[in-house]
């Protein structure tokens, strides 16, 4: 729970853009069952990634949940869904997006909208489907 | 359309007597209502150019941060009022209650905005305070000097997203530093009059100053309007 933790998260799950591999068959399964499809899952989480839903500083994560189910959760600040008390829904992360203005504020400036939907390019999905396995079996990504 | 309206009722009171004035009666009713429900926020204009503020604060960001960021709060605040407006004569109370984060999110930054521009002046008219602010400044906390650096540091601490501010306690009939998280307007949120505000969202300050948020805190002061600020002191006392 260091506050490192976070962008420790983002560092690992990001890749250049040709190197992000595809969702695994697991987790791709997972997507389409709890949002409908991949668009589903970037539609909703714009949704909650957007200013008017996540006010001030903080974060967007797809948590799998006690049930194993797939979810998408919000925290303030430099909290995440594995701390206790955490706003939203416990779970553990397997994609996280940083939503305070210096993750994006040089090259999109206000426009968070624009930065959100180019981000999926740079989501390095091996990373994100083997944190998928693992938290099935009740592991977090450690650092 | 609050004017078409008054326009159509008064053509309905000329031709239809009668019936108009119980018409006119009720849309005059429904006009007023309207009219209420429709209170506009308007976007303040600056009291000076983007670029007067330079180089402590640069005309990209004061561009920005008055046209996009000011901008949107207004443009969101009235919608967030329409829709209470709205709720409130439905007596939808899930809906008034759903809208009360977008309420004092877009109020406050409407608030704290509208202060904050009018707290800043161009650094060629910088005048350090005096008279009874000063006098309270130094009663309260020694010096301006030890003032600045002791809101600079609260300030500097802030997690997140959030202001900095010199208020006035009008039961103590102090002067009070304090600290409000994301857009909470300090008045409502603490009783404190605002007087000085340091907007330390990333916004305010990223792209002249990067994560260096000590430096922007530091160099503000250099561009404080104490006039703005000795005006709103001697309207809180009152």
């Amino acid at each position: 729970r260091r506050r490192s933790y976070n962008h420790d998260f983002f560092w690992v799950e990001m890749a250049p853009k040709g190197k992000t591999g595809k969702p695994s068959d697991d987790l791709a399964a997972a997507i389409d069952k709890a949002f409908g499809s991949m668009d589903g899952l970037k539609e909703q989480w714009g949704a909650a990634a957007a200013p008017a839903a996540r006010f001030g500083s903080g974060w967007v994560w797809l948590v799998v949940d006690d049930a194993k189910d797939l979810k998408i959760t919000s925290t303030p600040n430099q909290d995440n869904p594995l701390m206790d008390g955490a706003e939203g829904t416990a779970g553990i992360p397997v994609l996280g997006i940083d939503v305070w203005e210096h993750a994006y504020y040089l090259k999109y400036q206000n426009r968070r909208p624009e930065y959100v939907s180019a981000w999926w390019d740079v989501v390095n999905w091996d990373q994100v489907s083997s944190w998928y396995a693992d938290a099935l079996e009740g592991k977090a990504p450690q650092f | 359309t609050a004017g078409r309206r008054r326009e159509h009722d008064l053509l309905f009171s000329i031709i239809m007597p009668a019936a108009a004035i119980r018409i006119a009666a009720t849309t005059t009713r429904k006009t007023v209502a309207t009219a209420a429900a429709r209170s506009k926020f308007t976007l303040p204009d600056l009291p000076y150019d983007y670029g007067a503020l330079e180089p402590v604060i640069s005309g990209q960001i004061m561009e920005l941060h008055h046209s996009k960021h000011h901008n949107t709060y207004v443009t969101n605040l009235n919608a967030a009022t329409d829709k209470l407006a709205s709720a409130t004569s439905a007596e939808d109370v899930t809906t008034i209650v759903a809208t009360q984060g977008a309420i004092k999110f877009n109020g406050g930054g409407h608030l704290n905005h509208s202060i904050f521009w009018k707290n800043l002046c161009p650094p060629k008219d910088y005048a350090p305070p005096d008279g009874d602010l000063k006098a309270a400044i130094d009663a309260q906390f020694g010096s301006l000097d030890a003032m600045q650096t002791k809101l600079s540091a609260m300030t500097v601490a802030v997690q997140g997203s959030g202001w900095g501010w010199l208020g006035y306690d009008k039961a103590a009939g102090t002067l009070k530093l304090a600290t409000c998280a994301n857009q909470d307007p300090l008045e409502a949120t603490t009783g404190l009059v605002p007087l000085f505000g340091i907007d330390v969202w990333e916004h305010a300050y990223y792209l002249d100053y990067k994560n260096v948020r000590p430096d922007y805190v530091k160099a503000i002061w250099k561009i404080a309007n104490w006039a703005d600020v000795a005006a709103r002191f001697q309207a809180a006392k009152k």
